[in-house]
């Protein structure tokens, strides 16, 4: 009970860290990310072990898709914006993602070839 | 009564789970059949999104907390590909860079709205922090979540064998392509795959996901007012 209590704490303690700083701040960057970030660091600098946030860690990881459906749900309030959009929204969307793979993973394999 | 909209997210999701590990079949993702699912049923019901959504409220809340915690995946893959990291940083940052000024750009030329356009420029990170981007930059959280998703199954299905296509034969360069473009789902298919992918894509996926993070808030609006000026 006691290391659900820890791991919590300290994700929690994260998070808020990263809710102050981007407040204070006045930054468009999304909070929870500043909480990562904040979090990765701790675990890097093995101020934080990996061990210790792992009892809460996992379940929210193993179950994160149902913790972002009810959002997901909300397009039920933007049914004819969609419909309206469709074509851009797919066209746009597809052609990003083809491109990016290409760049990608031809990059990747050029760099990593000459390294080696 | 207020407990309904919980128990039926929770129920639906854990039977669609359930089905897709027994049959595999890519295309019967549970997070878009549970979605499609309760819209239905909602509007059946005739109730409101509103009461759904205040119900729902605990899994919501928890949302933040699970983005903090991708920082685990992260440090463990982080000290993998500690060799490699610069030019993993190089090539996901280019993807950052490429994903959304491509996605802005069609969208625009296409003629979409704003909303629009902040729902499709976080296309290529992972729903969670796509919702808390788009929602930040005054786009619809729940589209740029679904679009996101969807493409991931597109990616699931047919990134692999379109990359083997344009002559990307290296494993590592394969996985980091699909992390970046295609997700979570693109990362899950990557994994099932071949070890090697599959850790490059996990890589890529968290990688991408803080370089979005961190270079979405700052070029959307500089992408946005170069392409209003033309």
């Amino acid at each position: 009970m006691l290391k659900y209590l820890i791991s919590a704490t300290i994700i929690l303690a994260c998070l808020f860290t990263g809710k102050f700083i981007s407040y204070s701040l006045n930054l468009a960057f999304p909070s929870a990310i500043f909480g990562m970030l904040i979090l990765f660091t701790l675990l890097i600098s093995s101020v934080v072990k990996y061990q210790t946030v792992l009892p809460c860690s996992t379940p929210l990881l193993r179950y994160m898709p149902l913790l972002f459906i009810p959002t997901l749900v909300g397009l039920i309030e933007h049914l004819g914006l969609i419909r309206e959009n469709l074509v851009i929204i797919s066209l746009s969307v597809i052609v990003s993602c083809i491109f990016t793979l290409s760049i990608v993973g031809h990059v990747f394999q050029r760099l990593n070839k000459s390294a080696s | 009564m207020i407990y309904i909209g919980i128990v039926l997210t929770i129920v639906i999701f854990l039977l669609f789970k359930k089905i897709q590990n027994k049959t595999t079949w890519l295309i019967l993702n549970p997070i878009l059949l549970t979605m499609l699912l309760i819209i239905f049923v909602l509007i059946l019901s005739e109730s409101t999104y509103e009461n759904y959504a205040k119900s729902n409220l605990p899994l919501t809340l928890l949302l933040e907390p699970a983005i903090v915690v991708l920082a685990m995946p992260l440090y463990k893959e982080f000290v993998y590909i500690k060799s490699q990291f610069k030019t993993i940083l190089i090539t996901c940052t280019l993807g950052v860079f490429s994903s959304t000024s491509i996605a802005l750009f069609m969208a625009f030329i296409l003629g979409a709205d704003n909303k629009i356009l902040a729902s499709v420029a976080p296309n290529a990170v992972t729903s969670p922090i796509a919702m808390t981007l788009a929602d930040s930059l005054g786009g619809i959280a729940a589209l740029a979540a679904a679009i996101v998703i969807l493409i991931g199954v597109l990616g699931a299905i047919f990134a692999h064998p379109f990359l083997k296509l344009i002559g990307v034969s290296d494993k590592a360069a394969q996985g980091l392509a699909m992390g970046a473009a295609c997700h979570a789902l693109g990362t899950a298919r990557a994994v099932e795959l071949n070890s090697k992918i599959g850790a490059f894509a996990s890589v890529s996926l968290i990688v991408s996901a803080v370089l979005t993070s961190i270079i979405l808030p700052v070029l959307y609006p500089l992408l946005m007012s170069a392409l209003e000026s033309f």
